[in-house]
């Protein structure tokens, strides 16, 4: 997609031009119309994830010198880190922050720059293996620790998608979910209870389209039937009193599912009546959609292959979603797609790339910048760019007023989650300060960390729930919202009792993690 | 459900560092009847001297390989169900929709509307592997029983397609008869009232009661005694989006109800909803007794329908469902192994199909699990991969030809051969991954338990030439470290012996090296003679590992539970679980056919019963 300033319509296009193969339902495009202003000054966030990461620090952030100033915290354990303004180099027609983090100046303006930051040296205490816990459930993820004793939360994105203070009004929809499933919700998100489960990714960027887009109003056709929505509720309700069926005979567990259930026809219900900003009628409806972008294209062609066109497609639909106020919550799973150029790798990306790279194979770290680097520019950067093309309150752009994060499944090495890399973008409406290098790693000299690999300069930071904390506190979600008692918002922030770069004040670390990141949050 | 912690459970985990048993003989009382000393015990006893050892940096840490469990004792007291008001699965839904509308509809026009709402199928959220609890293993997708917006959201939005096309001006009257068209209002009162009946019958999976009759026909249709379309409408989209079509609901605490049994069968066997003659035995009541359902059970799987069951079964436990399209393979080096065949999808689908048609074969044809596991025949018609087999010609489809000696079993075959993800990794080239080829055998053949790998197990990885190194000689290098030696000592061996077979499934004699640049820099004779440690003995072959295997009667066992766990949609309970269990691995011991084996557990007193919480 193209996007110009704004004020004129929007075209959202993508690769091919694959058609619908079914109307859509008149009944979809009637129930709600453009009647309701956004509400002032929204906040968007996108998470993103890729799969390893495993990418050395030499490759990943910029180098040392940029971070130029110094602060200390943590009192007497004197944890001194680094930080500084984001300064990009010209190399011919890209700007450059690091080998990864580099763009066609074109697209990475200095005016983009200024808004990001890269964030190095935020460390999770756990070994994690392979598995989804970028958002902050690390239930899942294979964990060195005892597995038991980290148990399933919901994930931040849920946390703000089920947040008042994001939503005053129920949205069209709460979250988009693209590519790989990071999210687990609550079984009963409304009310915060029957458990955890994992959320469902998008089928279909078409249909997730239709969701969050509302068509301008017929103003000569018919009034619109009442919805069925009421008589579908009761007929739940009379099976769960037993007034239908046997449903007396049901148990305590068979009535809590048919709650769950009500909970998300009442919550659809809801979304389907909400309405969209009047910037929705700047959107074009998209002709392709994602799922026929080939997925086992000959991916040597780049760039026509998968995974530009997949997640482009959908970068379309988030930022029409934000467009519209139909969601303001996105994340971006993706797994080995960027792998495509190593087919003929030894070992393949998995363990002939990623692996080895991690284990030191400095042939196969250098590989690893190509593929971060693609997903850099043909997404991330995509989608950042598209945003702040789009003017939102007040004079700013729509990435003004989000946050949007990528994040990678390890740190510098595979497996393993020290400095796990921050790339964001936005400053939530002021109250994250950008433009910013941000290497939180403490400056004392250190000692080589436990296991080999992963680059130069890995040092012991500060926690990654530091981060948890931030977002949320930026994004305006109360405290009484995700914290319990003291805690973090993991409420896996036991002290652990092992860290692949072993620290030396873990306690005060730990201690820390309620505290928004310094420098980076504009208290 | 996860009997590693099960407090009702008899076994215990396999310690840190050790290789054994999860089920420890002497802990098990031994079952009713005679049943011989599992054969894998003196081999058992012979490998406990080699441990399985892995070492991480945390000292809480281990990784493990442990045995299968061939013992099942059936205590007789757990129902099959005790998973809270289950939901349909994506599969089901799909199929439960599609003939809801041809019990409704002419057939013309029901498959007109089925094949309009593919996409809104396709939309429907995919059902999700969920953890299995033991290491490495899984729930199959129809045990996911998450609920979600997005779910909802796509009911809404079939139900309303299905309505708005059911009540369009040529289709109203072939729903609800001519009496909902015509200009004569005195029937349709009557022309309501039939349609909400038969509509109840078809997304119910049983009569209406009276007072569900009066809440549909008064509360839910509004427009009184006279036919209008968008009433008809509102009544067709609350019916597909009620519970009794939303979920399998069974309200019974014990035995299920005539009607219940019916569904649980038809769903379990076709991923749909009753057929009329299902529906008559609950109607008459002879479904609830032996003879009644033994006959219905044996109607159903004989049921062309039941195909399904075994596409979604096989491509699960067998994770052929995640073939990694041979058609994409590119590369100079995979372009000289390949020479002159085709590969292409056609090749990609053919080789999932086999294994389908060849179980279906087995089951109709009266054959037994040892026929479909170490089979000599194959059913493919597809030139493709008769011509990767080395046969001059395939099957027509519908008779079984013989494959060559290299291809008895259906370990051998391109369907568990073709890359995949677990058996290799994207874009491995023209290197097989014997490492991961044993990890599949021992997860899914033998169901052992094979705990992750630890932290370190890329670590320090040795330098090694390609170009002059064998596969099976990378991974030996690769895993003959201290840290390492122990657990892949276990986990290589199976995959050294499809070393006979390239990457892309060509039997060789031996392998084929290149260079990075796709250059071939020699060959070397494949080696595929190895030690299995569980079962003690020396196999120089696919065929001699698979016979070993089943003789050892792990095969069996292990295919009691993934079948089990299927069937269950929750991870099965040794201990609880135990007749279920044992009667399908009784029956596979025994030699009978496999549609006795298939059906045994359903024919359980359990199978129709259910506890509530």
């Amino acid at each position: 997609m193209t996007v110009k300033t704004v004020g004129r319509r929007m075209f959202l296009a993508g690769a091919g031009s694959a058609a619908l193969a079914i109307p859509f339902l008149p009944s979809l495009l009637e129930r709600s119309v453009a009647r309701a202003a956004p509400s002032t000054n929204p906040k968007r966030f996108v998470a993103m994830s890729t799969s390893h990461g495993g990418v050395w620090g030499e490759y990943m952030w910029p180098a040392d010198a940029m971070a130029n100033q110094s602060m200390s915290v943590l009192g007497a354990s004197a944890h001194r880190f680094r930080y500084g303004t984001l300064t990009p180099r010209q190399e011919g027609a890209e700007q450059v922050l690091s080998d990864v983090i580099r763009g066609p100046a074109s697209r990475l303006t200095p005016g983009l720059v200024s808004k990001m930051n890269l964030i190095r040296g935020l460390d999770v205490p756990w070994f994690c293996s392979h598995g989804n816990h970028a958002l902050g459930n690390y239930g899942p993820a294979v964990l060195a620790e005892p597995a038991a004793s980290v148990p399933n939360q919901a994930t931040i994105d849920q946390v703000l998608a089920w947040s008042e203070c994001v939503y005053a009004a129920p949205p069209r929809r709460r979250s988009l979910h693209v590519g790989y499933n990071m999210s687990t919700t609550w079984a009963n998100p409304s009310t915060r209870s029957g458990g955890f489960q994992p959320m469902s990714p998008a089928q279909s960027s078409l249909a997730l389209f239709r969701e969050i887009y509302v068509a301008p109003p017929d103003p000569v056709g018919p009034s619109p039937r009442p919805r069925v929505t009421d008589s579908v509720l009761e007929s739940y309700r009379r099976l769960a009193s037993g007034a239908h069926g046997a449903g007396a005979r049901l148990g305590s567990a068979d009535r809590q599912r048919l709650d769950a259930y009500m909970d998300h026809v009442s919550t659809l219900e809801s979304s389907l009546n909400a309405g969209v900003a009047a910037s929705c009628a700047e959107v074009m409806v998209p002709t392709a959609d994602a799922r026929d972008v080939p997925a086992w294209s000959d991916r040597r062609n780049e760039p026509n292959w998968y995974g530009p066109n997949y997640y482009r497609l959908y970068n379309d639909v988030i930022l029409a979603a934000f467009m519209c106020d139909g969601s303001r919550i996105a994340t971006i799973g993706s797994p080995d797609d960027w792998a495509g150029t190593y087919d003929s790798w030894e070992g393949g990306y998995h363990n002939g790339v990623a692996h080895a790279a991690g284990a030191g194979n400095a042939e196969a770290a250098r590989l690893l910048i190509g593929t971060n680097r693609t997903f850099f520019q043909m997404v991330y950067l995509d989608l950042i760019a598209k945003m702040d093309a789009v003017p939102d309150v007040d004079g700013t752009t729509l990435l003004d007023n989000s946050v949007v994060w990528w994040t990678h499944e390890s740190g510098p090495k595979t497996h393993m989650n020290d400095s796990q890399p921050v790339i964001m973008a936005g400053g939530a409406g002021g109250a994250l300060n950008t433009g910013l290098y941000l290497d939180y790693r403490t400056d004392r000299s250190f000692a080589q960390p436990v296991s080999p690999g992963g680059g130069t300069g890995r040092r012991p930071g500060l926690h990654y729930y530091q981060w948890f904390t931030t977002l949320l506190d930026a994004l305006g979600v109360p405290r009484s919202e995700w914290q319990t008692g003291s805690q973090p918002y993991s409420r896996s922030a036991s002290a652990p009792s092992w860290l692949e770069v072993r620290h030396p004040y873990v306690d005060a670390i730990l201690g820390y993690c309620n505290s928004p990141l310094p420098v980076l949050f504009n208290a | 459900m996860d009997y590693l912690t099960s407090p009702t459970s008899r076994l215990h985990r396999a310690r840190p560092c050790s290789f054994m048993p999860t089920s420890s003989p002497s802990l098990i009382e031994p079952a009713p009847g005679p049943k011989p000393a599992p054969r894998w015990l003196g081999a058992w006893l012979l490998v406990t001297s080699t441990a399985c050892t892995g070492t991480v940096y945390s000292p809480n840490v281990s990784t493990s390989v442990a045995a299968v469990v061939t013992d099942f004792r059936c205590r007789g007291d757990a129902p099959m169900d005790a998973t809270p008001l289950r939901r349909l699965s994506r599969r089901e839904y799909r199929h439960a929709v599609t003939d809801a509308l041809y019990r409704l509809l002419p057939s013309d026009a029901a498959a007109q509307l089925t094949g309009s709402l593919e996409t809104l199928f396709d939309e429907r959220p995919n059902d999700v592997w969920l953890p299995h609890g033991e290491p490495g293993q899984r729930l199959f997708a129809r045990s996911d029983q998450s609920l979600s917006e997005a779910l909802v959201r796509s009911d809404m939005a079939t139900a309303e397609y299905i309505a708005e096309a059911v009540t369009s001006p040529g289709i109203l009257g072939l729903l609800a008869g001519s009496c909902a068209t015509d200009p004569d209002r005195s029937n349709d009162a009557r022309c309501i009232d039939e349609l909400v009946d038969r509509l109840g019958m078809v997304t119910h999976r049983r009569p209406l009661s009276t007072v569900e009759h009066a809440f549909y026909r008064d509360e839910v249709y509004i427009d009184g005694d006279v036919v209008v379309a968008e009433g008809i409408a509102d009544l067709v989209q609350v019916m597909f989006r009620q519970p009794n079509f939303v979920f399998h609901v069974e309200s019974g605490d014990g035995e299920l109800t005539a009607y219940e049994a019916a569904s649980r069968l038809s769903f379990h066997f076709w991923n749909s909803m009753p057929d009329e003659a299902l529906l008559a035995a609950a109607a008459d009541g002879s479904i609830l007794t032996t003879e009644g359902w033994n006959e219905q059970v044996t109607r159903v799987l004989g049921d062309p329908r039941a195909r399904d069951w075994v596409a979604e079964f096989l491509d699960e436990w067998l994770r052929v469902d995640r073939t990694v399209p041979v058609s994409i393979a590119t590369g100079d080096a995979l372009e000289a192994l390949r020479g002159d065949l085709t590969l292409n999808a056609a090749l990609d689908r053919a080789a999932r199909e086999e294994l389908h048609q060849l179980f279906t074969h087995v089951l109709t044809s009266g054959g037994t699990f040892e026929d479909f596991f170490l089979s000599d025949v194959t059913l493919t018609d597809s030139a493709e991969l008769a011509a990767l087999y080395g046969m001059e010609a395939p099957s027509d489809g519908r008779t079984p030809v013989p494959v060559p000696n290299e291809r008895v079993g259906i370990l051998s075959r391109a369907g568990m051969l073709l890359p995949r993800s677990d058996i290799t990794p994207p874009g491995a080239g023209p290197r097989t991954h014997p490492i991961l080829r044993g990890v599949f055998i021992q997860r899914q053949i033998m169901c052992a338990q094979i705990d992750q790998p630890p932290a370190n197990a890329m670590d320090n990885l040795a330098d090694i030439d390609r170009a002059q190194t064998s596969s099976r000689e990378e991974a030996e290098i690769l895993t003959s470290g201290g840290t390492c030696r122990g657990c892949h000592q276990v986990l290589n061996p199976p995959g050294f012996v499809f070393e006979v077979f390239d990457a892309i499934g060509q039997y060789r004699s031996t392998e084929r090296l290149f260079d990075r640049n796709g250059s071939e820099t020699g060959q070397v004779p494949i080696n595929a003679e190895v030690m299995i440690p569980q079962l003690g003995t020396v196999v120089r072959s696919p065929l001699e590992l698979a016979t070993a295997i089943f003789d050892s009667e792990t095969a069996g066992a292990c295919f009691a539970r993934h079948y089990t766990r299927f069937m269950l949609r929750r991870a099965e309970d040794v201990a609880d679980d135990g007749c279920f269990l044992r009667s399908v691995d009784e029956l596979v011991d025994e030699g009978a056919p496999l549609r006795e084996v298939v059906s045994a557990p359903l024919l359980e007193p359990n199978y129709r019963a259910r506890s509530v919480e």
